[in-house]
């Protein structure tokens, strides 16, 4: 890393491109969608080369729908190596779930059938995306509002059965695991315990709000708030079970200040800090 | 199949098939939870129409903008995993939707737009002058027979529309990266007309072509950025 002092890191986004560049400040890396960068050039590259030069990046991807039933979009992945030829990225992410149907991306994340066929080709497809790229991909636990009747394995089995059938790695978003517990009334202690903490190579944090329906109230993970404080309490256990992890603090609707972003990045740093102290 | 009986689900919002409905549990009844992501889908598509056509959006006012929007997500898949070219078939759509027979230079709007997009975006200026001349690589033109840039500059300005005549003389736009910044120049059809014939000049050919230009369209075309 170029600044490994420091665990917790930002989404990089573009209202903050100038803010970045013109204070540097002191954050261990930067998240960053490379969707959002599969222009041949334009502004995005221009301020992405120039802070590139400053900071570590993680690539969080977004649209390879991996749990997808059409194979896996090679015009992604091609330009998906291009720029991690020419980013170098520290981590690269995806998702447990699916955005594409023949003939339409959703661009959004939406919720898998777990069962014993439908992991065996989720693996089949992180396996393909891995060799492709030649790099390991992170894999992220969703944040979900419905289950599938059928589905025979339980979400967090699923999950932290990923690295032993294909090396990949996990990306444990906590304020996810928190919202999906939370609607399904899982065991949050249930999901955490399941999950390798060797696995876990970035944890994510992130706002959600409580939607309230005649029938009753759903978290929605909106990553457009401060964390909540069960959040961070639940970050807390985690990071004191798992040890600390590269840290990335989400935000990415209704986008704040950096000033304020930052603040919330420390609040994550001081905990991983703490943490280290306490170890020794 | 179960994913495109979801994805189907969502995209009508009509009564679930009961094998849908009997399939999905959790908190609230299968449409609420299905109707959370149905929002987040449109939302997410909507909310990139607007951040690319925020003018369009002004001229139309945000219900229709949001009503034709919808229609055009609808109507038009989007097949890409990146968003960054959603919307590049969005003036057409305008241009051919009956509801917009009478708006047809909101359409040209949204075309400027979508230059400007895509010059912010994917384009970026040459910097290396080399030997000799060179066509500015980050670069759009957008033919109109309507005042686009007097419309253009109206919408800007938030100004009532009242002095704004759309029909008062053709103007072609053309959109480049001038110093990290996006600049609009506006030309009558007779020069928007050379300016395509130059644009369109094939590449191979393009070096020796725009050397033997008359020095006065050279340092025309340096003034306007559209040579470095």
């Amino acid at each position: 890393m170029k600044a490994n002092h420091q665990w917790a890191g930002i989404g990089l986004r573009h209202p903050h491109y100038q803010d970045i560049l013109a204070g540097l400040p002191d954050l261990g890396w930067l998240e960053l969608h490379p969707e959002n960068y599969f222009g041949k050039g334009g502004l995005p590259h221009e301020y992405l080369s120039k802070i590139a030069t400053h900071y570590d990046l993680s690539f969080h991807g977004v649209g390879m729908s991996l749990g997808g039933e059409p194979p896996l979009d090679l015009t992604h992945l091609k330009r998906l190596g291009e720029l991690i030829e020419v980013y170098k990225p520290v981590r690269i992410s995806e998702h447990m779930s699916f955005s594409a149907v023949p003939g339409r991306h959703m661009h959004d994340l939406l919720p898998m059938l777990y069962t014993s066929e439908t992991l065996t080709q989720f693996c089949d497809r992180v396996k393909f995306a891995q060799d492709y790229l030649g790099r390991q991909l992170l894999i992220e636990n969703p944040s979900s509002y419905l289950q599938f009747t059928q589905s025979t394995i339980p979400e967090w089995e699923f999950f932290a059965s990923l690295p032993q059938h294909t090396g990949c790695g996990l990306l444990l978003d906590v304020n996810n695991v928190y919202v999906t517990c939370q609607n399904h009334g899982f065991d949050a202690d249930d999901y955490l315990t399941a999950v390798n903490a060797s696995d876990v190579e970035e944890i994510h944090l992130a706002g959600h709000t409580l939607k309230h329906f005649p029938e009753g109230s759903i978290c929605i993970d909106d990553h457009g708030s401060e964390i909540k404080d069960a959040v961070w309490e639940l970050y807390a256990q985690t990071i004191a079970a798992m040890g600390p992890k590269p840290t990335l603090i989400e935000w990415d609707t209704q986008i704040p200040s950096l000033s304020v972003l930052m603040a919330q990045r420390e609040l994550a740093q001081q905990k991983l800090e703490g943490l280290c102290g306490s170890q020794g | 199949m179960w994913q495109s009986r979801l994805v189907t689900s969502l995209l009508q919002q009509a009564t679930l098939e009961q094998k849908l409905n009997k399939s999905i549990s959790g908190s609230l009844a299968a449409e609420s939870l299905l109707q959370i992501y149905r929002n987040n889908y449109f939302n997410c598509m909507q909310e990139a129409l607007q951040a690319t056509f925020k003018k369009t959006e002004l001229m139309l006012g945000s219900e229709f903008f949001h009503y034709i929007g919808h229609e055009f997500i609808l109507n038009k898949p989007f097949q890409e995993t990146s968003l960054l070219h959603f919307g590049s078939e969005f003036s057409d759509y305008l241009a051919t939707n009956d509801a917009m027979a009478n708006l047809q230079y909101v359409a040209d709007l949204a075309a400027l737009e979508w230059a400007m997009e895509e010059i912010y975006n994917t384009q970026t200026p040459r910097l290396d002058k080399g030997d000799g001349y060179h066509l500015n690589s980050a670069l759009q033109l957008v033919s109109s027979k309507f005042a686009l840039f007097d419309i253009w500059q109206y919408v800007s300005a938030l100004d009532d529309q009242q002095g704004l005549d759309v029909a008062h003389a053709a103007q072609w736009v053309l959109v480049t990266w001038v110093d990290g910044d996006i600049r609009l120049q506006s030309f009558d059809v007779e020069q928007g007309k050379l300016l395509q014939a130059i644009l369109e000049a094939n590449l191979p050919e393009q070096q020796l072509a725009l050397s033997q230009l008359p020095a006065t369209t050279t340092n025309w075309l340096l003034t306007i950025g559209v040579l470095v």
